[in-house]
C-alpha cells in the first residue's frame, strides 16, 4: 500500500472515529443554535394580544376537537356567529396524547382559530407513578421532577411560534382534580408550581403563549400567582339549574357577576374559559341568549372572551349526568340569531 | 480555453480534503437517519426504497475516494523512449467516406513519425484509393472476425511491427502534437498505456450530442485524474496508445463488447501500469440522436455487465486491492438502470396502493439529507476545476436528465449482460437520425402517465396527506420533470438539433 492510501485509510477512518465519538454533540448542538437563532426569533409575541376595542372572540370547545372542526362550522351556522377560539384539553403524561399537539395547532392556525389548551397536571399519566395520584403533585412539580417534559413542550410550542392560551392546572382548588388541597396541595404550592412552569417556559422563548389563571371559587386570591405571570384571568361558568344542590337556576349575568366583581381588582384582562347550562328548570335558548345579550351589552367590559361549553357529556359533583350541548336548543336559538347588530359584537375569524 | 492541469495548490488540496471529509460526514449522519432512527420501516418496500436511494450514495462515496487521489500526472522513468508508431484505425461498411478522409487526413499531420494502418472491414475501393493517396497503409480485414478488436489483432499479427500502438477511432481527428505529448510517458518501463482526453466537435448539433458530451465531463478530468493518482486510470476505446509489449502480455487486444475495459482490465491484471494524459488530443463524434445514444449505452452496459460477470472473478486474484475495488465498481456502474427503475415506480406504487416503505417525518427527513445534498453540489462545484476546457463549466442538468432518461437501456443492458445473452460487437453509430422515434420513449411515456394519474389520484382520494404522502408525490412531480426533456425531443426531433443541417 502506497503512502497515499494508507493516508487515504487514516483519513477515512478518523473521520468515522469522529462521528461515532462528536457526531451526536454536535447535531445536538447545531439544532439548539438554529432554535435559538432562528427558531425562537420566529416566534409571534402574543404579549398583549386581545380583540379590538369593544369586540369579543367567541369560541367552543367541541367533543370532536382538536382532531376534527366539523362541529366547529355546525355550532357556527347555528349561531350566526363567527367563532375564533377552539378549545381543548391536554392531560401532562408520557406519550403521544400527552405532547405537544403540533399538528393540531398548525391546522387550528391555518383555519384562523387560536387554540385555548386547558393543560390539566395528572402526574398518575406518567409511568413513576404509574396511574396513582402521588399526593402534593403541585411540590413535585415545582421541584422539577416532570421538567423534562414540561420543557419539551414549551419547546415544540416555541417550534409552532403562533399565538395561543394555554391554562394549566385550571381551577385549582375543584376537589376533583389531582392539583387540589383533596389530594395535599396549598396555594403556596400552587404559586410556586405556576411560577415555575411559567419560568420555563420563558426560557424556552415562548412568547407565543398567554398564560391563562382559571380560580374555581370566589375567594381564591391566594391562588393567584401574581399579574407578571398571569396574563388572562378566566372563568368557568356553569348554570346547574334543577341539578345544583340548592336546585336555583342561576343566569349567566348573576354567576358572572360575582366572579367579575371578586376579580376584577387583579387588574388582567378576563375570559370566560367555560359557559354552560343545563336545562333543568330553566329555558337554555333563553339562558344563552341572555348571555350574549349581557356581553353585548358589555356589562363586563373587562371580558374580551367567552369560550362555549358545548360538550353533550357532563355530571354534577354528586354524578348526575348534566348535558351541557347547544344542540339540544335546536332553533329555539334563532331567537338569538335574530337579534338584531349581535353579530357586529364579535371579531370575525380570518387572518 | 483548453485547461492546462497544474499540479494542486496548498489551498485546492485543503478545499477537496474538506469538501470530501464534509461528504464522507454528511453519508454517515445521513445513513444512521435512514436505517437507525425511530421509525416503522415497511420490510418489504424498505429494502427496495433504500437500494434506490443508497444507490447514489454509493457512488458518490466512491467518486469521493477517487477524488482524494486526484493528482496531475508526473513524469517518472528513464527507460528508452520507444521510437517507433503505429497508428491504427478502423473501417466499417457504411461509414461515411468523409470522415475518413478528415481522420486519415488529421492523422498523416501528426508531426511525430508514424505509420498509418487502416483496418478496413468492407474493402472499400474508394478508402483504397483515398489511402494510396494519402499514404496509409490499407488493411484489408474482410472477413476477420471479432469486429473492431479483431481486425486490431489481425493488423498486429500481420503488419505492424512498431513498439507503440495508437488506437483511434475513425471519428477522431488527432491533433498534429498528440504523440509528441503521449510518448515521454513510456519512459516509465512498467507503463502499459497511456490515455487522453476524448473530446468532441458535434456537441452544438443537437441537446442529446450535448447531454452526452457532458455526462464524460467529469469522467475526462476528475475521475481519471484520481484513478490516474491510484495508478489505474483504465482504457477508453479511442485515443488509447498501447506499449506493443502490454498487448502482446495478454496475447493482444481483447476482443468483447467492452473491449476497451476488458484490454485495460488485463493488462492492469498482469501488472502494467497507465497513465492518463488530461490533454485533448483529438476531437470525435458523440451520440446526436436518441436512437444512436441508446444504443451505445446498450453495448456499454451488457458488456459491462458480462465483464463482472465472467471476466472479473477470473481476473480478481491477479488484481491488486485497488484493481479489484475500481473493476467491481465499474463493473457495478450500470446497476442505476435498476435504481432510477425503482425510484420511477416506487412512488406510483406507494401512492397507489397506499403503503409506505418508511414513515418519516417530511422535516427530519430534510433536515438529514441537506448535508449530504450540499456536499454533493460542492463537490461538483469544486471538481469542475479540473475538467479539461472551461466551456464543460456549467450546471449539469442536461446530462443528469440523460442518464435518468435511459434507464431502460440500462436495465436491457442488465438483463442480456447477467444472462449472457450474446450481443453482436457494433460500432457506436456515427451519422445520425432526424427522424422522430416515439418508440425509444414508450417507458417514459408510460411512466409519465402513471406518476401523473398517481398524484392525481392522491390528491383526490387521500382524506388527508401525512409527510410520507406529500415526500412521494413530490418524487412523482420529480419524475416527470427529469422524464419530460428527453422524452420530448424524441416525439418532436426538431426540439433536439440545434443547427440546420444540410439535407442527408
Amino acid at each position: 500500500m502506497g503512502p497515499r492510501k494508507r493516508w487515504a485509510v487514516v483519513f477515512f477512518g478518523v473521520l468515522s472515529a469522529l462521528y461515532v465519538l462528536a457526531g451526536r454533540r454536535v447535531e445536538a448542538g447545531l439544532r439548539r443554535a438554529w432554535f435559538h437563532s432562528v427558531t425562537r426569533s420566529l416566534v409571534t409575541d402574543a404579549r398583549g394580544l386581545a380583540p379590538p376595542p369593544g369586540l369579543i372572540w367567541l369560541g367552543a370547545s367541541r367533543p370532536e376537537l382538536p382532531q376534527s372542526l366539523y362541529g366547529m362550522d355546525a355550532l357556527e351556522s347555528q349561531l350566526g356567529l363567527p367563532l375564533k377560539i377552539a378549545s381543548f384539553y391536554v392531560a401532562w403524561g408520557q406519550g403521544e396524547e400527552h405532547a405537544f399537539p403540533s399538528e393540531v395547532v398548525r391546522n387550528l392556525d391555518k383555519a384562523g382559530y387560536l387554540p385555548l389548551i386547558t393543560w390539566e397536571p395528572w402526574l398518575s399519566a406518567f409511568p413513576r407513578w404509574a396511574g396513582q395520584l402521588p399526593p402534593g403533585a403541585l411540590r413535585i412539580i415545582a421541584d422539577g421532577a416532570v421538567d423534562g417534559y414540561v420543557r419539551r413542550w414549551a419547546h415544540e410550542a416555541v417550534r409552532s411560534g403562533k399565538p395561543l392560551l394555554l391554562r394549566p392546572g385550571h381551577e385549582p382548588t375543584n376537589p376533583a382534580y389531582g392539583w387540589s388541597p383533596a389530594t395535599g396541595n396549598t396555594a403556596a404550592d400552587y404559586r410556586r408550581f405556576w411560577m415555575h412552569v411559567r419560568q420555563i417556559f420563558r426560557d424556552e422563548g415562548a412568547r407565543n403563549v398567554l398564560f391563562v389563571w382559571t380560580p374555581f371559587g370566589l375567594q381564591e386570591r391566594d391562588w393567584f400567582p401574581g399579574r407578571e405571570a398571569v396574563d388572562w384571568v378566566g372563568f368557568d361558568i356553569f348554570n346547574f339549574g334543577g341539578l345544583s344542590e340548592q336546585g336555583s337556576w342561576l343566569d349567566f349575568y348573576t354567576l358572572t357577576k360575582l366572579f367579575y366583581d371578586a376579580y376584577a381588582p387583579l387588574g388582567v384582562p378576563m375570559l370566560i374559559a367555560e359557559a354552560g347550562t343545563s336545562s333543568a328548570g330553566g329555558n337554555k335558548a333563553d339562558w344563552i341568549r341572555d348571555m350574549f345579550h349581557d356581553l353585548a351589552q358589555n356589562n363586563f367590559p373587562e371580558v374580551r372572551g367567552l369560550v362555549l361549553f358545548d360538550q353533550p357529556s357532563g355530571h354534577t359533583d354528586t354524578g348526575l349526568p348534566v348535558d351541557w350541548s347547544l344542540a339540544e336548543v335546536g332553533d329555539a336559538f334563532t331567537a338569538a340569531r335574530a337579534e338584531a347588530g349581535l353579530r357586529a359584537h364579535f371579531q370575525p375569524r380570518g387572518r | 480555453m483548453d485547461l492546462e492541469p497544474r499540479p494542486l495548490s496548498l489551498s485546492t488540496r485543503i478545499a477537496l480534503l474538506l469538501v470530501i471529509a464534509f461528504g464522507f460526514l454528511s453519508v454517515l449522519y445521513f445513513a444512521e437517519f435512514w436505517f437507525f432512527s425511530s421509525a416503522q420501516r415497511s420490510r418489504i418496500y424498505f429494502p427496495l426504497l433504500t437500494f434506490a436511494a443508497f444507490w447514489g450514495v454509493y457512488r458518490s462515496l466512491v467518486n469521493w475516494y477517487i477524488y482524494f487521489f486526484i493528482t496531475t500526472p508526473e513524469r517518472r522513468g528513464d527507460g528508452a523512449r520507444p521510437c517507433t508508431v503505429d497508428v491504427l484505425t478502423t473501417a466499417m461498411p457504411g461509414e461515411p467516406f468523409e470522415m475518413f478522409e478528415a481522420t486519415l487526413t488529421a492523422i498523416q499531420r501528426v508531426t511525430t513519425p508514424h505509420r498509418t494502418f487502416l483496418l478496413d472491414g468492407g474493402n472499400d475501393p474508394a478508402l483504397l484509393a483515398l489511402c494510396q493517396r494519402l499514404g496509409v497503409e490499407h488493411v484489408n480485414c474482410v472477413g476477420v472476425p471479432g469486429a473492431k478488436a479483431g481486425k486490431i489483432n489481425h493488423c498486429l499479427q500481420r503488419r505492424s511491427v512498431a513498439e507503440v500502438v495508437l488506437i483511434i477511432d475513425p471519428d477522431h481527428r488527432p491533433r498534429p502534437d498528440f504523440l509528441e505529448r503521449a510518448l515521454p510517458w513510456f519512459d516509465d518501463p512498467r507503463t502499459g498505456f497511456v490515455q487522453v482526453v476524448q473530446a468532441y466537435h458535434n456537441t452544438a448539433e443537437s441537446f442529446v450530442a450535448d447531454a452526452a458530451a457532458e455526462q464524460t465531463f467529469g469522467f475526462y478530468g476528475p475521475t481519471l485524474l484520481g484513478l490516474n493518482g491510484l495508478g489505474i486510470p483504465t482504457a477508453i476505446g479511442a485515443n488509447c496508445v498501447f506499449r506493443r509489449a502490454a498487448l502482446d502480455s495478454i496475447g493482444g487486444h481483447a476482443v468483447h463488447l467492452a473491449e476497451d475495459a476488458l484490454t485495460s482490465m488485463r493488462l492492469h491484471a498482469q501488472g502494467w501500469r497507465s497513465v492518463y494524459l488530461p490533454y485533448r488530443g483529438s476531437a470525435g463524434l458523440v451520440p446526436a440522436d436518441l436512437g444512436s445514444f441508446f444504443k451505445q449505452q446498450f453495448k456499454w452496459s451488457t458488456g459491462m455487465f458480462q465483464l463482472l460477470l465472467r471476466e472479473y472473478p477470473r481476473l480478481f486474484f491477479k488484481f491488486d486491492a485497488t484493481a479489484r475495488a475500481h473493476y467491481f465498481f465499474a463493473g457495478t456502474f450500470y446497476f442505476n438502470g435498476l435504481a432510477t427503475l425503482l425510484t420511477l415506480v416506487l412512488p406510483v406504487w406507494f401512492l397507489f396502493a397506499r403503503v409506505f416503505a418508511v414513515e418519516f417525518s417530511l422535516r427530519e427527513f430534510a433536515v438529514h439529507l441537506l448535508p449530504y445534498a450540499a456536499a454533493t453540489l460542492l463537490t461538483y462545484k469544486l471538481i469542475q476545476r479540473w475538467y479539461t476546457h472551461s466551456s464543460e463549466r456549467r450546471v449539469p442538468w442536461r446530462s443528469l436528465v440523460l442518464e435518468k432518461a435511459t434507464w431502460h437501456v440500462y436495465v436491457l443492458g442488465m438483463i442480456s449482460g447477467l444472462l449472457d445473452r450474446r450481443v453482436d460487437y457494433f460500432p457506436t453509430p456515427k451519422g445520425s437520425d432526424r427522424r422522430g422515434n416515439p418508440r425509444l420513449v414508450i417507458p417514459h411515456l408510460v411512466v409519465i402517465g402513471l406518476s401523473a394519474a398517481a398524484v392525481v389520484f392522491a390528491l383526490a382520494t387521500y382524506p388527508r396527506l401525512d409527510d410520507g404522502s406529500r415526500l412521494m408525490i413530490g418524487f412523482a412531480v420529480l419524475n416527470i420533470a427529469l422524464l419530460t426533456p428527453v422524452t420530448w425531443v424524441a416525439l418532436f426531433p426538431r426540439w433536439n438539433w440545434r443547427r440546420p443541417h444540410g439535407a442527408s
